[in-house]
C-alpha cells in the first residue's frame, strides 16, 4: 500500500468538477468479473481470498494503462475513508461475505475504480466526465484485456461472463448516465419524456436507486446484462441519455426566454435556504445545490460555476464533509458543519433576476 | 413513475402470494412467488420436502457445496461449476425473473442458440463474430417464420452491427 490514502488520492479529483456539459454530467462503465480459478467471493475463506486479492493487486498495480494505482485493503480503511470513496464513484464496495478479505485499487486520474473481493473477485469502474465516452470505454477494457492476460475469467458460452448474481452475468456491463434534469423534473414533464424515451431495455432511477430524484439526478442505465452485445448496451444508453439531455435544453432555453416565475422562486428559495440554514440534511441541501445549478446554466446566477457546484455536490456528502472539515466531529454536529460549509461556499452568489 | 411491482422476499421474482401469519399478536406480511420452497414449506410444514420430492433434490455443487435450495430462493452463485450443474434452473430464473433481454427470444418455450452474445475472452474475435452472425441468422430466420417482426428487425440490427465490426477488423 502506498503512503497516502484514498483521501490523499482523490480528494483534488472530484469528477463531476470536471464535468463538461452542465446537464450530462458524467457516464459510468461497470464490469465485473470472476477469476475460473477460484469460487466467488461469497464462498472465499479468507485464506484463498488473500490469495485472490494479493494476485489480483499484483496485476492492477503493473497495469500499464493505469496512472499510479494504489491499493488499499478494506480492513484497513475507516469508515469515513470508506464511506469517501462510496460517495466519490457512487458505487457500494462492500463484501457480503465477512471471512473475505477485500480491497479497492484506485489511481491518480480520480475515474477509475477496482472492488477486489465484494460480490464477485473483480469489479472494475470508470468514470467519463469529459464526454469522452468511447474513449473511456476503450480504457476500460483495455485495462480488462490487461488483467485478461493473467488470469482466466469464468466464462460459459451459454451465460457468458459468469457472476455471483445470476441477473449480472452475460456482459457483466452496467452502463450509468448521470444526467442533471431539473427543468423536465420541476415542470412535471419528466414522468412523460420518461415513459416516451425508456425501453424495456433502459431504466432509469435517482442516486438512491429508488424513483426518487435527489438533486434532480436521473441515473439511466441498462436493464439487462445477458442477451445484448456490448455495443448495443452502449448504444441505447447513450441514446437514451442524448434525447433526455436534448429535451432539458430546449427547455432551458424557453426558460431564458420566457423566466418561469415557479423555477425563478425555487431558484431563489434555493439560494435563501443554503445561506440562511443553521444545520441542513444532505437530500435538502443537495436539492437546494439542484436549482442554484440551473440558475447558472440559465445566466441568472453570477459569482460560481457550475464546477464549483458540482465540486459542493460532493463536499456535502457525510464521507466527503467528515475528511474535509474534521473526521472527529460527532454525528449529531454533521448537519450543522454542512450548513456552515455551504454558506461559506455559496457566499459569492447573487442573483440576477 | 410508476411503483416497482412487488417481488418475492426471496429470490426477487414478480410476488404472485401474499401469506400474512399471526405471529406474536402481530400479524407478519411475506411476499412470495408461486413456486417459492418458503411458501411450501409454511403451507405443508418442515417435511414438505419428504412428502412431494423433487426431481431435482439434493442437487449441489460438487465445487462449492452450492445447494439446490440455496439457487431456488435466489442466493448468489458459488464458482463457475454452479453454471453447468444448475444449467437449466437458472435459464428457467433469467426468463422468470425477466433478467434477460426479451428481444433475444421472447418465448421461453423456445430454444434458442445461446443466451450471451456478447464478447468472449481468449477467442479469436473473427471467429466468434462470424460464429455469433451464424446464430443470430438462424434466430432471425425463426422470427420471420413466426412472423414476430419485432424481433426479426432488433436481430436484423445486431447482425448489421456485427457485419460492420467484421468488415472494420478486416
Amino acid at each position: 500500500m502506498s503512503g497516502a490514502s484514498p483521501f490523499d488520492i482523490l480528494k483534488e479529483n472530484s469528477i463531476w468538477e470536471k464535468s463538461a456539459s452542465p446537464i450530462w454530467m458524467a457516464s459510468s462503465f461497470y464490469l465485473q468479473r470472476n477469476l475460473a480459478s477460484n469460487v466467488f467471493p461469497p464462498k472465499l475463506c479468507a485464506s484463498e481470498s488473500l490469495q485472490v486479492l494479493n494476485s489480483l493487486e499484483k496485476t492492477l498495480l503493473s497495469s500499464p494503462t493505469l496512472k499510479n494505482p494504489s491499493f488499499f485493503q478494506m480492513e484497513e480503511l475507516q469508515t469515513e475513508q470508506k464511506e469517501f470513496i462510496l460517495e466519490h464513484f457512487l458505487a457500494a464496495i462492500d463484501s457480503q461475505n465477512p471471512e473475505c478479505k477485500s480491497g479497492v485499487v484506485i489511481d491518480e486520474t480520480g475515474n477509475f475504480l477496482a472492488m477486489i473481493n465484494g460480490d464477485d473477485h473483480l469489479s472494475l469502474q470508470y468514470i467519463d466526465s469529459n464526454s469522452k465516452w468511447k474513449d473511456t470505454w476503450k480504457t476500460l477494457t483495455n485495462i480488462e484485456a490487461e488483467i485478461g492476460k493473467h488470469h482466466t475469467f469464468a466464462y460459459s458460452n451459454k451465460f457468458g461472463y459468469l457472476t455471483s448474481l445470476l441477473s449480472n452475468s452475460g456482459t457483466a456491463l452496467t452502463v450509468q448516465a448521470f444526467l442533471h434534469l431539473p427543468a423536465l423534473i420541476q415542470l412535471d414533464q419528466i414522468d412523460e419524456v420518461l415513459i416516451k424515451e425508456l425501453d424495456d431495455e433502459v431504466i432509469a432511477s435517482g442516486l438512491t436507486g429508488t424513483d426518487e430524484f435527489i438533486g434532480d439526478i436521473v441515473i439511466i442505465q441498462n436493464r439487462f446484462t445477458l442477451g445484448l452485445t456490448e455495443d448495443h448496451i452502449l448504444e441505447e444508453i447513450h441514446k437514451t441519455a442524448t434525447k433526455l439531455a436534448h429535451t432539458e435544453k430546449l427547455l432551458r432555453s424557453h426558460l431564458i426566454d420566457s423566466p418561469d416565475a415557479l423555477i425563478v422562486d425555487k431558484i431563489s428559495r434555493g439560494i435563501g435556504l443554503l445561506k440562511h440554514s443553521f444545520q441542513i440534511e444532505t437530500k435538502e441541501a443537495l436539492n437546494a445545490l439542484s436549482f442554484i445549478k440551473l440558475g447558472i446554466d440559465l445566466k441568472w446566477i453570477d459569482g460560481i460555476t457550475d464546477q464549483d457546484i458540482n465540486k459542493i455536490f460532493f463536499q456535502i456528502r457525510r464521507g466527503h464533509l467528515l475528511l474535509l472539515q474534521d473526521p472527529t466531529l460527532p454525528k449529531e454536529k454533521l448537519s450543522q458543519k454542512r450548513a456552515e460549509f455551504l454558506q461559506s461556499a455559496i457566499k459569492p452568489i447573487s442573483i440576477k433576476v | 413513475m410508476s411503483e416497482r411491482p412487488l417481488e418475492c422476499s426471496q429470490c426477487k421474482r414478480p410476488a404472485s402470494v401474499i401469506y400474512s401469519e399471526m405471529v406474536d399478536g402481530n400479524v407478519i406480511t411475506t411476499q412470495m412467488c408461486q413456486g417459492c420452497p418458503i411458501l411450501k414449506h409454511k403451507l405443508q410444514g418442515t417435511n414438505s420436502n419428504e412428502e412431494s420430492p423433487k426431481k431435482e433434490e439434493g442437487l449441489c455443487c460438487s465445487n462449492c457445496h452450492t445447494t439446490l435450495e440455496s439457487v431456488l430462493v435466489g442466493e448468489p452463485l458459488g464458482c463457475k461449476e454452479c453454471f453447468s450443474v444448475f444449467q437449466d434452473i437458472l435459464t428457467e430464473q433469467l426468463f422468470e425473473t425477466e433478467s434477460i433481454s426479451p428481444k433475444l427470444n421472447p418465448n421461453p418455450a423456445t430454444p434458442v442458440p445461446t443466451l450471451h452474445i456478447g464478447k468472449s475472452p481468449h477467442i479469436d474475435p473473427k471467429a466468434k463474430t462470424s460464429n455469433r452472425i451464424r446464430d443470430l441468422n438462424e434466430s432471425l430466420k425463426k422470427a420471420l417464420k413466426k412472423e414476430n417482426y419485432e424481433e426479426a428487425a432488433w436481430l436484423r440490427d445486431q447482425i448489421n452491427e456485427l457485419m460492420e465490426v467484421s468488415d472494420e477488423r478486416s
